[in-house]
């Protein structure tokens, strides 16, 4: 108590301006730097939202502009060209109207399907990255050219396919065909962007229309 | 009488100007970091106002974009398949491409025994009667047709016999 009645009156000058230094101290430390680091953290997420709302606003014109009749059309053409799954009688509809085309015979085909169900992630046959189901395909011809011309015109037809070997002898072929595939991977499209088709997609699509008849 | 007597001593004359110097000095402080305080927190509310009318922006944009979800989940699956499409296009091999132009070289007089086609080879098994025909294929028609073939490697010639009257050879493709 002596102390403080010794010192108070000596240092009671000081005590305001101490006081002031104090509370600016107060302000620069627990005011000023934690906001100066809220306003980065805010404008980092201003910019963030902006730009998902401008990725939003341009899905939502690029999607005004596309017509109902046409996407569905489209996706109808490119599913049957590239299907989610084994489609027998698409495959089937390609050889028998190839074979139609080429004036060959078609005299059968097997496969094998599998791959109703397996625990775990099965092993599926697959080239360059796409399920393929893969079909025997005998057909007779007396001319090798119609036998060509079969495979050309399969290669022309949706599903999307690919010979891989064939033997022809006796006016008979014997042809290995994949028919390619691709199941959905939703969670993977779901997240990417609506743009429009672009001119070489377009193409893309009305090839594909056309190799559908 | 003397009036103009200074009671106060210089040093204590500059010991209170120091005070008032320190006085004013700690009031400056305090009203520059009250100001730039104040102004930071305007500042951080108009920050924060600014992204909730953007919230609120993307929420309308969303409830826009519901209501043509189906339409948006149809695009994106179009686009899929395309990428799809377009690398299968890209890496698949038209085998019959290769054979037809093989055929191509060989003269319609020439018998078609039996072909085996794969990825990398192409065997063609044929019959001819005219052994200058079939020189001049070899020689001539093969080693000319050879260059435009892509990813032709090299050209054999498997076996050779006769048969009967005529001559039966098998020409291998090798390719990539």
């Amino acid at each position: 108590m002596d102390y403080f009645r010794i010192y108070y009156p000596k240092y009671k000058k000081y005590l305001v301006p101490a006081i002031f230094i104090l509370t600016s101290l107060f302000i620069v430390f627990v005011i000023i730097f934690p906001q100066i680091s809220e306003i980065g953290k805010l404008n980092k997420s201003i910019e963030d939202k902006k730009k998902v709302v401008m990725d939003l606003q341009d899905d939502l014109n690029t999607l005004i502009t596309l017509s109902e009749e046409g996407t569905k059309s489209d996706l109808a053409t490119v599913a049957n060209a590239l299907p989610s799954a084994k489609d027998i009688s698409l495959m089937f509809l390609a050889l028998s109207s190839s074979a139609s085309f080429a004036n060959v015979e078609l005299a059968g085909f097997s496969l094998k399907l599998g791959g109703v169900y397996e625990a775990g992630s099965g092993s599926v046959p697959s080239v360059a990255g796409f399920p393929t189901l893969s079909m025997n395909v005998v057909i007779k011809s007396k001319e090798p050219e119609s036998i060509i011309s079969f495979i050309e015109k399969l290669h022309e037809k949706i599903p999307l396919s690919e010979v891989g070997k064939f033997e022809i002898s006796s006016n008979v072929a014997n042809f290995n065909v994949n028919f390619y595939y691709k199941p959905y991977d939703i969670a993977s499209i779901s997240t990417q962007k609506v743009t429009p088709l672009s001119d070489s997609e377009k193409k893309l699509i009305e090839k594909l229309r056309s190799w559908d008849m | 009488m003397k009036t103009g007597i200074n009671l106060i001593t210089k040093r204590r004359h500059d010991s209170k100007k120091i005070d008032n110097r320190i006085f004013t000095g700690s009031v400056v402080l305090f009203s520059v970091c009250f100001l730039v305080g104040l102004a930071i927190i305007i500042y951080v509310l108009i920050l924060k106002s600014t992204y909730s009318n953007v919230i609120t922006e993307e929420n309308g944009v969303k409830a826009k974009l519901s209501s043509l979800s189906v339409k948006k989940e149809r695009s994106l699956l179009i686009k899929d398949r395309l990428m799809g499409i377009q690398k299968i296009l890209s890496i698949r091999k038209k085998l019959s491409n290769q054979v037809a132009m093989i055929l191509a070289e060989i003269p319609p007089d020439f018998g078609m025994e039996s072909i085996n086609a794969n990825e990398k080879l192409i065997s063609i098994r044929l019959g001819a009667q005219n052994l200058s025909e079939v020189d001049l294929l070899f020689e001539e028609r093969l080693k000319k047709a050879a260059k435009a073939m892509e990813g032709l490697i090299r050209i054999d010639i498997k076996s050779f016999s006769q048969s009967g009257d005529k001559y039966v050879f098998t020409l291998d493709f090798h390719y990539q």
